[in-house]
């Protein structure tokens, strides 16, 4: 098993009323398993943050340690890496 | 007790006039906020509402119509014009407390809410995307409100 | 014709006159409307090197063919003129009722030229046109202006485009504003119909819209206005764009202290989180805009109590962390004084910002300031010098000319953190932390701006390394760019832009259901192409030369000291870089210059004869 802390923003963050959130997942956890161990926490997120199916809702992504963007859902995260659950905006 | 017709809730109404437009075109396939039989008020930056025909009981407007070419259907409660009849006087208008009868500008004849009687179901209330309008008696009106102030009051007991 | 009308009304302020200039079905077909359009009539209606704050310039109002109608977020309107600021196209959008009145009165364009003799506001109605004494209405802020003139006309249904004490002053970060919170707010359009002695356009349109299918353009904007209640616009709903505060700061890029730092330690204080907890009273729309992102907020106690105002990202960021205010009741006074008076918020922070520094490195002393220490999050001296600004009382006069021009005059290094590209003020994205955009940035036809770029989105999005350049940012920029141009023509909101699946096609159908003009997707793209390089034209015709394309110093050899963009800047031979691969992706010379084939190509004939190489 590995630890994941992730951090979160938007409407995450106001539905899970936490700035971060720690999951556990497989030692092979793909980032599909870690929106299950998402929603099996905070099942609000469906509709708002993640589809029924599984993937997020655009504009969210997951971002590793603030510079990478995580561009398939296949990959598998790294334990120690801090994850980001946001997205970002045209300013107003 | 009351018939069905349009409400539209204050608190949750962002002042778009979207639904102006869709009675405009539904009504006179033009997109003309002076054709609309609805109409909305902002009052900026918050207070916003829009308002259409509350079928009256003993409705004012018929009852000044000085040629009696308004007539209040007994089932529904909608105001119908006898266009023959109408000349523009805008005396209905002046009757009505709540601004909610128009002049059609062209041809100079009153226009009120008829609740989409051509349609299924009243087009202001389908585009509105903040779910401020609602076709509603006003029972069910105090009814929901009730319910939201009970569950707000006691939503601790709720979770 | 369906929706347009095929005239633009002309008004000669000096001698009060107007008349009606016919356009034909393929005039429009050619610049849709919106930005383009504006462009258009900018360009055929000044002289080369027209004075911007001379009695030449052309100030020109171009509407969307979806305002008014049942489009949602269509109902916006673009305003352009040659800049004061820039020196380049200034073009801007709007939105709301004003955006429909002037259609509704019969017009798709409005150009305003000459000067008039005394403060004056112009009153639209329909096919008559008036000119009004304003002298009683100088020096009135923006929102009492426009119910000034709604009673003195005596119709609520009067709508009306002002400036504020600001543009009558000539401050070249002035803007014009409309139906109380919308303004066409860059580059100093407000100084340019202050320049007019316009005070306001007054405007009663009581033409129905007419379009080519109502019944299915009907069903259309039914679907479309349901999706645009879903997720995909959530964001914008719940607490509308300040939600970029806590994103932005994570990722390194939140401007802070005049862009001294993408990190601000203080950055939950003013959030958007904080805000929707504290501060937010309701969220309103636009009108025919079914999303309301526009959240109106207020100071319930202590000093500012009672501002209010609606709140922005752009805005929030300018004169917040920016600024290095931790406090959110100033941010709402901040900006609140700004939409008084009329001014850029964006440029009002961002030029207040770079006189902090000034301070900071004592290149500017409190004697300058007249008394007021300009310390980091001293929002009082912020509210303070945005006042001055508009009154151009004290160093106010020397800020009102925006960053460039005072940086040049004060000098002392002070020019190193002007941060500014073309004279236009930076937007709030630190440009070292989303390098493509550090291109599209540098680019930018009207100067630094996120809305016309678009290309952060591919930098924030992963789809390339955002804190390194490469060289196929070149093809990367140009496509964000028509993509923004695809919004800013046809005049749909950006916000809407999660909602289609096949935006260019969609967006199209729209466009060909209202007019009834048979569009492709293709033909959309042209026209987009057209539109980039039409501004780029009346740039090159004024003056610019790829000199002109270029980044903040601090931008090319600071790097960002702390945050998850630590150590990174934008190398200038990695900017030369990009830039040059931009230019071939845009079919222009190694200098930038368009060559005559391309224009012709486009269509724009006439111009490669001024401009085309």
């Amino acid at each position: 098993m590995k630890k994941l802390q992730i951090e979160l923003f938007g409407s995450a963050r106001r539905l899970a009323q936490a700035k971060e959130v720690n999951i556990e997942v497989g030692d092979t956890a793909t980032f599909r398993e870690v929106i299950v161990a998402l929603v099996q926490k905070f099942p609000a997120f469906v509709g708002h943050v993640i589809t029924e199916t599984g993937d997020l809702i655009e504009p969210y992504f997951f971002n590793v340690d603030a510079r990478r963007v995580v561009r398939n859902l296949d990959e598998i995260p790294e334990e120690g890496k801090p994850l980001l659950l946001l997205f970002v905006d045209a300013g107003g | 007790m009351k018939h069905q017709y349009i409400v539209c809730d204050p608190d949750k109404c962002a002042g778009c006039s979207q639904c102006e437009l869709i009675c405009s075109v539904t009504k006179a396939g033009v997109f003309d906020s002076a054709r609309s039989r609805i109409r909305t008020v902002r009052i900026e930056p918050v207070v916003m509402m829009s308002i259409a025909c509350r079928l009256c009981e003993d409705a004012p407007c018929v009852i000044a119509c000085p040629r009696k070419a308004l007539t209040q259907d007994p089932q529904t409660g909608v105001i119908r014009l006898d266009s023959d009849l109408c000349d523009g006087c805008a005396w209905c208008i002046e009757a009505c407390d709540f601004g909610a009868i128009n002049l059609n500008p062209q041809s100079k004849k009153v226009e009120i809410c008829d609740l989409c009687a051509d349609k299924d179901k009243p087009q202001c209330v389908l585009i509105c995307q903040k779910e401020a309008l609602s076709f509603s008696t006003p029972e069910q009106v105090a009814r929901q409100a009730r319910k939201e102030v009970v569950s707000q009051l006691l939503k601790e007991l709720l979770e | 014709m369906y929706s347009f009308f095929g005239k633009i009304l002309h008004i000669d302020v000096t001698n009060r006159k107007s008349w009606v200039q016919s356009v034909t079905e393929e005039h429009l077909r050619k610049y849709v409307g919106g930005v383009s359009l504006a462009t258009r009539l900018v360009y055929d209606n000044t002289p080369k090197g027209v004075e911007p704050l001379g009695p030449d310039n052309a100030l020109c109002f171009a509407a969307s063919a979806f305002a008014g109608t049942l489009v949602p977020v269509g109902t916006k309107h673009a305003v352009a003129a040659k800049s004061p600021l820039t020196n380049c196209i200034g073009d801007c959008l709007a939105s709301s009722y004003f955006s429909q009145a002037f259609r509704r009165a019969g017009y798709d364009g409005i150009v305003i030229k000459g000067a008039a003799d005394k403060l004056t506001y112009i009153f639209i109605d329909d096919d008559v046109v008036t000119f009004h004494n304003a002298e009683h209405l100088r020096g009135m802020p923006t929102f009492e202006t426009e119910e000034a003139i709604r009673a003195e006309l005596g119709d609520e249904a009067v709508r009306v485009a002002t400036i504020g004490l600001a543009g009558e002053n000539l401050v070249r970060i002035a803007n014009i504003t409309n139906d109380r919170g919308r303004q066409a707010g860059r580059t100093g359009l407000g100084a340019v119909m202050g320049s007019k002695k316009i005070k306001a356009i007054a405007v009663r349109g009581t033409k129905p819209i007419t379009v080519a299918d109502p019944a299915a353009l009907t069903a259309k904007c039914l679907a479309l206005s349901q999706l645009a209640k879903g997720p995909k616009t959530e964001k914008y709903r719940i607490m509308g764009t300040p939600a970029n505060v806590l994103n932005l700061n994570r990722l390194g890029g939140l401007p802070t202290r005049n862009f001294q730092s993408g990190t601000f330690e203080a950055a939950e204080k003013v959030s958007g989180e904080y805000m929707l907890e504290h501060h937010v009273d309701k969220a309103v729309s636009c009108a025919g805009c079914p999303i309301a992102c526009e959240h109106i907020t207020s100071v319930r106690e202590g000093d500012y109590k009672g501002a209010r105002t609606s709140i922005d990202y752009e805005s929030l960021f300018a004169v917040g962390p920016n600024c290095g205010i931790d406090y959110f009741p100033g941010v709402i006074k901040a900006i609140e004084t700004c939409d008084a008076h009329g001014l850029d918020t964006i440029s009002s922070g961002v030029t207040v910002s770079w006189a902090m520094e000034c301070y900071q490195r004592g290149i500017l002393t409190k004697e300058d300031f007249g008394g007021l220490e300009p310390t980091w999050g001293n929002h009082a001296a912020i509210v303070r010098l945005i006042e001055m600004m508009a009154k151009r009382e004290g160093i106010g006069d020397l800020l009102a000319e925006g960053t460039k021009r005072a940086a040049k005059k004060v000098g002392n290094g002070s020019e190193h953190f002007a941060m500014n590209v073309k004279g236009l003020e930076c937007s709030g994205y630190d440009l070292r932390a989303f390098q493509t955009y550090a291109l599209g940035a540098a680019v930018g036809t009207r100067g630094p701006c996120h809305n016309r770029s678009l290309a952060y989105e591919p930098d924030a999005q992963g789809k390339v390394d955002r804190l390194k350049a490469g060289p196929e940012r070149g093809a990367i920029a140009k496509e964000c760019e028509e993509f923004a141009a695809l919004f800013d023509m046809t005049m749909l909101c950006k916000f809407i832009r999660g909602c289609f699946k096949e935006p260019w096609s969609e967006i199209t159908e729209l466009y060909t259901l209202t007019t009834g003009f048979n569009m492709t997707g293709d033909d959309m793209k042209a026209a987009a192409e057209r539109c980039w390089n039409l501004k780029k034209a009346f740039n090159i015709r004024e003056g610019w030369t790829r000199a002109d394309d270029w980044l903040p110093e601090r931008c090319l050899t600071d790097p960002l000291p702390e945050g998850a963009a630590k150590g990174v800047f934008v190398k200038p031979a990695d900017l030369n870089m990009m830039i040059d691969a931009y230019y071939v992706a845009r079919g222009w010379t190694a200098e930038g210059l368009i060559p005559t084939m391309k224009l012709i190509e486009l269509g724009l004939e006439d111009i490669a004869k001024d401009v085309g190489v």
